[in-house]
């Protein structure tokens, strides 16, 4: 092939990138290729054990590739006012970012996306900005409005539905507020998106794929979960395309407000709390999925059809050499079984009321159709089957902003665009990147108290106290430095005993008013009781 | 066989358990009896016997398994109904064949073979295992006596039809609880033969589960006395015996399982050279896409750079 821009292929720079992203997809896809190396492996005999079909690769890390002059050049250009005014960037820049994104950091590549998509740097994005230029970017960056809706917290969905009908072409940032709550201003709006983010997850949608359970079975009664179990991610559910009903309509509008909230977030730099897989990231970035990718959010599924698609590929292998039908047939069987004894019905496993096949749809898996299976609930499982649900995803995006503007980053680092990042909480750390203020330094007992205390937090308990302070049960990518407003702690004064209080937040501000405990234990009893008790409602304090 | 045409036949894991439930009860095991609840084919009820000379000998244990949609391409989940010392009850338990561990499963396997598995896994040690106990030998062998007396309380009226059934016909087949003739030092020292031929049957039945193969080995090591090396390779033979004795009665699809057994040590001795082999490839691999980077990337800079930008400018 040949790089996707306009570069003259004379040039001896033309090589130079051509071989760099050459091997840049030579790592990304090493999975890839080394499990079609090990499968072709075992067609042509030099594997016999299905075990080693299966495949742990080590990747270079992406930073391996960044070149931080280029970086330095672009972050430039960037900054430079003809080009914020005109947003006309050198054909340079623009055509290196298309053909080759991996020469530049994740942070340049932010901020490029923002000028291209949005057509300036917006003010929340000020920690990741030069220090040198803060001073300069601060008095040009335009305000923009804020249009605010009221939503219902017991029906956050239908809700969403309407906002987005009338909001999503809009340039205005979201403000959210509930019905019969007077809070309003940031937390409210990153609250907002954490709710719809779960409500997504609900798994009466029919949405993802997920974790089956038997059929009819008490468990579903008692002890089912209300949301999906995904343990590695979500990917849309198939759908078949021979099934036209009132239900997958719905689905269908579903993806399709996701899309919009999906936009939103990235547009307003809000953090949505959704765990999509790494194959749904490729497939918003607009990447083809095949069989090996099915291994990031199904790894039991797809370990079996690779073991599958290996057989089937052996046996044609087989029946085209000179070898007789007596070998091939004592060579066809998996481990130990014969393919027909497996009981394997012609149909997609886990997902009775779809289609696979008109014609075979009463037959069991066999020697002789197995590539033919396996085909099908590849097609099914990543293409035709949740093809419409994509293209709904797709349409709400592109309503915000469009998706191809997105391809510049990379589904790790589109994750956390979106997801924010998972933080390291060391105490050092905690004092750098947390103000203490009216009353409270950061040697005062009760702040180091806290610090101790929400260091020994549990994951969950984590989030319980982010969401609290913040509104959103994530921090924002860049971690706890990256919060704006920065995370302020202050001391809540009271004319009664200070012990009987609790604290108190301003989510706007990111500002904790914490009553000065008289003990260690006190404090965990008291900040545990208001970061679990104290969410669902916004008042004034 | 009427309650057949109940089931639902639109999902594809039906048929896949209608045949399971045909070969079981086409060809029957003294060792364990299972069917399913007749208004829902996913969920089984279970009961085993223990595995003969350990403390559970006697002891008929009854259990529940859930079957995913997906299935076989998802492992079922067990749980134990009666206590036995060995797995908590009411409680889903952590092994290679359960759905603690989907990576472990393959659709080969069946409820057949996880119930074989999970009587060969009994006298091994829990090791604090999800759902695992390690009472004393003594309690557990109380516990055997008493598993027997009456079924374990569990679920609807059906769920509790099907577990008397199935505890009434396990009873007509049990061996009783065997006498203790024998004193502790002589028991102490029979446990080890027991355990020893226990594990060779897991390893047989499962196709080579990890954990009994590292239990065998351990087992051997902590061996005191050359005096006890003969009676430990009867056991061994018993165990062989026992276990092709065990897989005659299965089906044809069960036949080709036995072959895995005249050979236990060279899967392990054929694993490790292939994996030693991936790891060097896979090394040799990410160092040259490694070094390669960085040469193309340093003579990217010192040259191409400069060039292409003084062009472009």
């Amino acid at each position: 092939g040949k790089l996707p821009c306009k570069l003259d292929r004379s040039s001896p720079s033309y090589d130079i990138l051509f071989m760099l992203k050459v091997l840049e997809g030579l790592n990304r896809y090493s999975f890839h290729l080394v499990s079609d190396e090990r499968n072709r492996a075992f067609v042509h005999g030099s594997i016999t054990d299905l075990d080693d079909l299966k495949v742990d690769v080590s990747v270079v890390p992406q930073q391996e590739f960044v070149s931080a002059k280029l970086t330095d050049k672009l972050e430039q250009q960037m900054h430079d006012p003809l080009v914020l005014r005109s947003r006309c960037l050198p054909l340079w820049c623009t055509e290196l970012m298309s053909a080759c994104p991996f020469l530049f950091s994740f942070e340049a590549r932010w901020k490029y996306f923002q000028l291209t998509a949005f057509g300036s740097l917006t003010p929340q994005h000020g920690n990741m900005m030069d220090t040198s230029g803060s001073g300069v970017m601060t008095e040009r960056v335009p305000s923009f409005s804020r249009k605010k809706f009221k939503v219902d917290r017991d029906n956050i969905l239908v809700s969403a539905a309407k906002v987005m009908q009338s909001h999503a072409r809009s340039n205005a940032m979201l403000e959210v507020e509930y019905e019969e709550e007077v809070g309003t201003g940031l937390g409210p709006t990153m609250e907002f998106y954490t709710l719809i983010s779960h409500e997504f997850q609900k798994s009466g949608l029919g949405m993802w794929r997920g974790e089956l359970s038997g059929e009819a079975g008490l468990d579903n009664v008692h002890g089912g979960s209300v949301f999906v179990v995904a343990p590695n991610g979500l990917f849309p559910k198939p759908w078949s395309t021979h099934v036209d009903c009132s239900s997958f309509s719905e689905v269908n509008k579903q993806f399709h407000l996701l899309g919009q909230v999906v936009a939103k977030a990235v547009k307003d730099n809000r953090i949505l709390d959704i765990p999509f897989s790494k194959a749904f990231y490729r497939l918003i970035l607009g990447q083809e999925l095949n069989i090996y990718d099915i291994h990031s959010f199904d790894p039991e599924l797809a370990m079996t059809l690779m073991e599958f698609k290996a057989l089937a590929a052996r046996r044609k292998y087989l029946e085209s050499s000179s070898s007789g039908d007596c070998k091939s047939t004592s060579d066809l069987s998996y481990r130990g079984c014969r393919i027909e004894d497996l009981a394997i019905e012609f149909a997609l496993p886990g997902y009775p009321e779809y289609v696979l096949s008109l014609e075979n749809s009463l037959d069991n898996v066999s020697a002789d159709n197995l590539e033919q299976y396996v085909s099908f609930v590849v097609d099914a499982t990543i293409r035709s089957g949740i093809a419409r649900q994509l293209e709904a995803f797709k349409s709400g995006f592109n309503e915000v902003f469009p998706l191809s503007m997105l391809q510049v980053f990379s589904e790790d680092e589109l994750e956390r665009l979106l997801c924010g990042e998972q933080d390291t909480w060391d105490f050092a750390k905690l004092v750098d990147h947390i103000k203490f203020d009216h009353g409270y330094t950061s040697s005062s007992p009760p702040v180091i108290n806290l610090l101790e205390v929400i260091q020994e937090f549990e994951g969950h308990q984590r989030r319980a106290f982010l969401q609290f302070i913040t509104g959103s049960p994530r921090l924002p990518p860049g971690g706890l430095a990256a919060l704006n407003p920065k995370l302020t702690v202050v001391r809540k004064h009271n004319s009664n005993e200070a012990d009987d209080d609790l604290p108190s937040v301003m989510t706007c501000a990111n500002y904790l008013k914490l009553p000065p405990y008289s003990s260690k234990d006190k404090m965990r009893e008291k900040l545990l009781y208001a970061i679990t008790e104290g969410q669902g409602s916004f008042h004034l304090s | 066989m009427e309650a057949t045409a109940k089931y639902n036949r639109g999902n594809p894991a039906v048929k896949r358990i209608l045949q399971e439930v045909k070969e079981m009860q086409s060809n029957p095991s003294p060792d364990f009896m299972a069917m399913p609840l007749e208004e829902d084919i996913f969920e089984w009820q279970f009961a085993i016997l223990g595995p003969r000379d350990s403390e559970f000998e006697g002891g008929i244990y009854h259990g529940r398994i859930q079957l995913p949609s997906d299935y076989p391409f998802k492992p079922p989940s067990f749980m134990l109904l009666t206590p036995s010392g060995r797995f908590e009850i009411q409680k889903k338990i952590c092994l290679s064949i359960s759905n603690y561990h989907p990576e472990h499963w393959q659709p080969s396997w069946s409820v057949r073979t996880a119930l074989v598995a999970l009587i060969a896994f009994m006298p091994t040690p829990g090791g604090g295992a999800l759902g695992s106990l390690d009472f004393k030998k003594e309690d557990r062998r109380a516990l055997a006596i008493k598993s027997r007396e009456t079924p374990p309380k569990f679920g609807s009226a059906e769920r509790q039809k099907v577990i008397d059934e199935i505890h009434e016909q396990m009873l007509s087949r049990a061996p009783p609880v065997p006498q203790l003739l024998t004193n502790e030092t002589n028991e102490e020292t029979n446990q080890l033969p027991a355990s020893d031929a226990s594990d060779e049957h897991a390893h047989k039945a499962v196709g080579g589960v990890n954990t009994a193969g590292s239990n065998s080995d351990s087992v051997n090591n902590d061996l005191p006395r050359p005096d006890s090396e003969s009676e430990i390779v009867q056991h061994i033979v018993e165990g062989r015996t026992e276990g092709v004795s065990n897989h005659s009665r299965a089906n044809l699809s069960r036949e080709n399982i036995p072959r895995v057994a005249p050979t236990p040590q060279n899967p392990v001795v054929a694993i490790q050279k292939p994996k030693h082999d991936r790891l060097l490839t896979l090394a040799a691999f990410g160092l040259t896409l490694a070094i390669m980077a960085l040469v193309i990337k340093k003579f990217f800079k010192i040259n191409g750079l400069a060039g292409y930008i003084e062009g472009k400018f």
